[in-house]
């Protein structure tokens, strides 16, 4: 009776924090809550907890004052890469690649394995630098970032490994909480409530106890996937999520990555080369070939497009613009089927 | 033979050049230490597993150590009828050397090895990255504690080590010598000398504890992101921390004995 | 591992490892040896000092009463100068006499102090002014010999 007292009144306290832009926000959160935990079992309780959380999301809003999302509208691009080159040493990744990513979108960048997916999704998060041109998040250029510039701005983004990258030390729940735990100083009951909501949301709250090792690959998938909106974060990078799951977790992992997004009314970037499950749930596609952008649209635009990387791609045809073999010499001169030269072998 | 010593060149320069990385990452660890004693919770976190997970064999080596060095002294005091000074060398050979150097060969080798197969694990599994891409800095979150941790465990391994070996000695002095206990705990003490002996022996544990940390830290920090190159990281750092501690002892003795 | 197992753990090492390193300080190493609350020093001359050090024992009676603090060279005299820093609760006449020895025949060099009979006191930058430098070990032997070389010339003569 007493500690729903006290959470009563942190609740009556919050709520004049709350009124501020976060405010507006607020309702938003409340529909993810609805969402993630709308068990009517619990209704009562539920009630309680609902407050309790939407106190918990205020909270973490107004930890980014930077941010409020009245001052933007949905044509405004909140990831802009303009003109990017970056090499490895002397081997170009990326010659030039310039795309939009609107606020509250998801889009999906596809290629081929190692052409340099990954590395833009490290520019995005500021990771690599760009040799050449500018990338810029929620306005801002990454560059011109110091160190806790980029923390700050990397507060507002949650990134999917592309293997997950659980910390193995950790359970399941302490992963999900590391965040909260790092960035906030919210109450050890409020972080647990805040814990076990994003574990529902990806359908896992019973794993909470257990140690990644013990978690199945789609489960391990799932997990990083709640731990990296664990912030609720503006942008959300998925690096290969579709990678090596079977196709019940392809598709779980698919629909939770929509729903995420439209819940937290956040924007998302899915690399991968997973054409059908990208199809499925991303508004807008982009093509890489060769450090290049290759082809773009919506996924209807895809499905009908005449461009020839695309149309391989799509239609996974196994020669067209990306070759099936590596360049070589001709195979029968290798095999010695042609004497072109027969000076040149030596016998001995 | 030119190129042998060509080879020398290279592997000097690259010696040079990593020892200079070791330095510039040493100051990183101090600038980012400030979160392992403000949230002193994640370096006791490391203590547990780098200090109290070796206690055992640390404890077992030193009473093992402290009965042969005493059965040794025995065989050649005897020889000048001094077999009662035992006490005075066990104590002082493991006080002022055994106990810092042998505890911190166990160190790297049981404690080193783990803290960088941790850490070069994390990296291989990107761990480290998606730290770094939660706004959370691996150097202050992982990298700091478990070198404040190896630190602080040595000095505190190096004592029971010292302490385990002594009574070792006193085990084997008063059962299968028959030396009288006053008489080797009467001669201990006035030999024993708390300035030069335990202090020193003390300031050498300390500073080998943190030439391991660094190394351990190190190699687990900059290891190849792969099994291979993990596996190669742990043995590197076993070699180089056997190789500084014994170089630092030289030198630390060396200044030590000077105008005693 | 449970949070406050591994707290009652790294607890418990902390502990151990204070109570070995405080051990070694005071019961092996001479920490604990109860030191002077006050002390005086004295100066004392020898012609030869041998083997001794600074940090050696003064003693009187066979009883630890001081160290030797400090050990110099007086370069008009060219004696050793030491200083000896007694033990305030032991107080020697005026006139008592120190004397380089050695305990055993391969022991540890020591000062001894037998005292006088003066009614005065020595008191803190006093002299001590009787002294018996140490025995050389090689010049002994040497004087022995030649004693006895002398003692054969003169049997010799004799005969």
């Amino acid at each position: 009776m007493t500690a729903a007292a006290i959470k009563f009144g942190e609740f009556v306290d919050a709520e004049r924090v709350g009124n501020t832009p976060t405010a507006a926000r607020h309702s938003q959160t409340s529909a993810t809550g609805s969402i993630h935990c709308a068990t009517p079992a619990e209704t009562g309780m539920v009630n309680v907890k609902m407050k309790h959380i939407a106190v918990a999301h205020a909270t973490l809003r107004q930890q980014k004052p930077t941010h409020t999302i009245l001052s933007s509208t949905p044509s405004q691009s909140f990831v802009e890469i303009d003109n990017v080159d970056f090499s490895y040493g002397k081997r170009a990744i990326l010659k030039g690649i310039s795309l939009k990513v609107p606020k509250g979108r998801v889009v999906a960048i596809m290629g081929g394995s190692g052409c340099g997916k990954t590395t833009l999704l490290r520019l995005i998060g500021g990771q690599l630098a760009p040799s050449k041109g500018m990338v810029r998040v929620d306005g801002q250029d990454i560059a011109s970032l110091d160190r806790d510039g980029m923390y700050a701005m990397r507060r507002k983004m949650g990134m999917l490994f592309q293997f997950g990258a659980l910390f193995t030390d950790m359970t399941v729940f302490d992963n999900i909480a590391f965040q909260l735990r790092e960035h906030t100083t919210l109450p050890a009951d409020m972080i647990r409530d805040l814990v076990l909501m994003k574990l529902n949301a990806v359908g896992l709250r019973g794993t909470a106890k257990l140690f990644p090792a013990e978690l199945s690959g789609g489960m391990a998938r799932r997990v990083a996937l709640a731990r990296a909106v664990a912030l609720d974060p503006m942008l959300i990078m998925y690096d290969e999520p579709f990678a090596g799951l079977d196709p019940i977790s392809l598709s779980v992992v698919g629909q939770t990555i929509r729903k995420l997004n439209n819940a937290l009314g956040a924007t998302s970037i899915v690399v991968t080369h997973d054409i059908v499950e990208s199809m499925q749930i991303v508004d807008y596609l982009y093509f890489i070939s060769d450090g290049r952008i290759v082809g773009q649209g919506t996924p209807d635009e895809i499905r009908h497009s005449e461009e020839p990387f695309v149309k391989q791609f799509v239609h996974a045809e196994l020669d067209g613009p990306v070759p099936f073999h590596y360049p070589a010499g001709d195979f029968g001169e290798q095999l010695g089927l042609v004497p072109t030269l027969p000076a040149s072998r030596t016998q001995s | 033979m030119i190129n042998a010593i060509r080879n020398l060149g290279v592997r000097g320069i690259n010696a040079l050049w990593r020892g200079g990385s070791m330095a510039r990452f040493f100051m990183l660890i101090l600038a980012n230490s400030g979160m392992s004693f403000r949230r002193f919770r994640l370096t006791i976190r490391e203590i547990y597993f780098a200090g109290v997970m070796s206690l055992v064999i640390i404890m077992v080596s030193g009473l093992f150590i402290g009965m042969v060095v005493g059965l040794q002294g025995f065989e050649t005091l005897q020889h000048y009828g001094a077999e009662e000074t035992m006490g005075v060398l066990v104590a002082l050979s493991l006080v002022r050397e055994l106990g810092p150097v042998v505890t911190a060969l166990l160190f790297a080798s049981r404690a080193g090895s783990a803290i960088t197969a941790e850490i070069g694990l994390m990296k291989a599994t990107e761990q480290l990255k998606a730290m770094d891409m939660m706004a959370i800095d691996p150097m202050a979150r992982v990298v700091a504690p478990r070198f404040w941790a190896g630190a602080i465990s040595m000095p505190v391994l190096a004592a029971l080590f010292s302490s385990m070996g002594i009574f070792g000695g006193y085990l084997v002095a008063t059962l299968l010598v028959g030396i009288d206990s006053g008489v080797f705990w009467s001669n201990l003490h006035a030999a024993v000398d708390f300035r030069y002996d335990v202090l020193n022996g003390f300031v050498k544990s300390v500073v080998f504890g943190v030439a391991i940390s660094i190394i351990a830290t190190f190699e687990g920090f900059d290891a190849d992101p792969t099994a291979e190159g993990v596996a190669r990281a742990t043995t590197r750092t076993v070699v180089t921390s056997a190789l500084t501690v014994l170089l630092l002892d030289l030198i630390l003795t060396g200044f030590m004995l000077r105008g005693d | 591992m449970d949070r406050k197992t591994i707290d009652l753990w790294v607890g418990i090492f902390m502990l151990m490892g204070i109570a070995a390193l405080l051990w070694l300080s005071l019961r092996v190493g001479n920490l604990g040896e109860d030191r002077p609350s006050s002390t005086y020093s004295v100066e004392a001359k020898f012609t030869n000092i041998g083997g001794l050090k600074a940090k050696a024992p003064v003693k009187s009676a066979g009883v630890l009463v001081g160290r030797v603090s400090d050990i110099k060279f007086d370069n008009d005299k060219f004696q050793a100068v030491v200083i000896l820093t007694v033990d305030g609760r032991y107080s020697f006449p005026k006139d008592t006499s120190a004397s380089i020895l050695t305990s055993g025949l391969l022991g540890e060099v020591y000062i001894g102090l037998e005292p006088g009979a003066d009614e005065k006191k020595l008191t803190n930058g006093d002299k001590v002014t009787l002294t018996q430098s140490a025995v050389v070990l090689e010049r002994l032997i040497g004087q022995f010999m030649f004693g006895k070389a002398a003692e054969g010339d003169t049997t010799a003569a004799k005969k």
